[in-house]
């Protein structure tokens, strides 16, 4: 019954929300966790202050439990406070630090959504999602290097997993664009300090993009196999 | 700069990305749509449904490259020409994605942002949002410069009212297991939307 609760407040069908609150409240009339559920009933609506009353009330019952920090607020920043307050005391919450991450990566934070995701990954080193996600964050916050092993890390966890094989392939692009510009650039100040002519330099760049091109070629075809 | 004729959608472009929207309608959700400019109407052509998770780096990069690819390979004219994309708490801003439209917008000058707004959806009304690219700005797109026949807009409802959205596979999917299609090429077989054909 809790779960269709859950299930019906997340897609918004308010009757069998309502519905389900009642029988759940009928049958366990001083629950907390029934206390919970009226919580997130009143979020549905949209009365935040009711249900920070409730939150403030289950806390002051029974202070481990952390469910309330996690869903006190439908503003993010405030929600951000709150969870940051909570792991100073429980730091070893993965489900918290999960959604701490999310909502970094919702505000555009996302230095601070790679350090609670780091967390993650010292607490289940082997978790997929969890390497891929770090992966892809360092790759957005410019550490390639790092993104790079983190994505080999997951290859080699699971030699078929389509992600960990497009962060590899896009932090070697990356890479070799990287290196071939660098020396292009230095081919050309050296050019410059010999003489007029740019041409080596520009020589260099086309060879850039014919080798972004075939490393590029060679997943394509990977990519469209599977779909034939 | 916003065209000048207006924007016309295809009816499959449309529903695909309502349908994509609806789908994962408690998530971030993002998209592209493809198409070319043709004369003074932008024509919005086809619709690639990407992510219902967070749209990070080397994924949305890849994305972009894989549609470009499909551009070429099937009409080279065509080209990304916008986004459409909808939050978890059904607001209408852009912020979120605006650093990918500003990507996009780099790349095409006359990209477009398009935003569900779900309170049209029940009154078969177009139910984007649209943002167009004026200079460096991001301003809104009239509702009256937007063509998409009535047609097309009841289909998409009856094709909502029946839970089609449950077949629709975006990127994301694809990355999860290799051998569902994102481009949905069987998504609309049978339906009145697939002989639709753009106004």
């Amino acid at each position: 019954m809790e779960q269709v609760f859950l299930a019906a407040a997340e897609l918004g069908c308010d009757d069998w929300r309502d519905y389900c609150l009642k029988e759940l409240t009928r049958n366990f009339p001083s629950s907390l966790r029934v206390e919970r559920l009226k919580g997130i009933e009143k979020e549905c609506q949209g009365e935040w202050k009711e249900a920070e009353k409730i939150y403030q009330k289950i806390l002051s019952t029974k202070p481990e439990d952390w469910h309330p920090y996690k869903q006190q607020s439908g503003k993010v920043p405030e929600a951000i406070e709150s969870i940051n307050k909570y792991l100073e005391t429980f730091s070893t919450d993965s489900e918290v630090w999960h959604e701490l991450g999310e909502l970094y990566i919702e505000v555009g934070h996302l230095q601070r959504a790679a350090f609670c995701f780091e967390e993650l990954i010292v607490h289940n080193p082997r978790s997929m999602y969890t390497i891929l996600t770090y992966a892809e964050l360092l790759y957005s916050t410019g550490d390639f290097e790092a993104s790079r092993k983190y994505f080999s890390m997951a290859s080699y966890l699971d030699e078929t997993n389509l992600r960990a094989l497009w962060g590899l392939a896009t932090c070697n692009m990356v890479r070799v664009t990287f290196n071939v510009l660098a020396l292009a650039e230095k081919d050309k100040a050296r050019e410059k300090s010999l003489g007029p002519s740019d041409e080596h330099g520009r020589e260099t760049e086309l060879n850039v993009f014919q080798v972004d091109r075939a490393i590029w070629t060679v997943y394509t075809v990977y990519m469209f196999e599977p779909l034939f | 700069m916003a065209p000048p004729g207006g924007y016309a959608f295809h009816p499959q472009a449309y529903a695909k990305a309502v349908l994509h929207l609806c789908k994962h309608s408690s998530s971030s959700v993002l998209g592209l749509f493809l198409g070319h400019a043709d004369g003074r109407v932008m024509k919005v052509l086809e619709a690639i449904p990407l992510f219902h998770t967070h749209a990070l780096g080397p994924m949305l990069k890849v994305a972009c490259m894989l549609a470009e690819e499909h551009c070429k390979s099937t009409d080279a004219t065509m080209e990304i020409v916008g986004i459409y994309h909808a939050t978890a708490s059904g607001s209408t801003e852009m912020t979120p994605v605006k650093a990918i439209a500003d990507k996009i917008a780099a790349n095409f000058a006359a990209a477009s942002v398009w935003t569900l707004d779900a309170s049209k959806l029940p009154e078969k009304q177009f139910a984007f949002k649209g943002m167009g690219r004026v200079k460096d700005e991001w301003k809104a797109v009239g509702g009256d410069i937007v063509n998409l026949n009535s047609e097309a807009l009841s289909e998409t409802s009856r094709l909502i009212g029946e839970m089609r959205f449950l077949d629709v596979v975006d990127f994301d999917d694809h990355l999860a297991d290799g051998s569902k299609s994102w481009l949905n090429e069987t998504l609309f077989t049978g339906e009145k939307i697939e002989k639709m054909r753009i106004d």
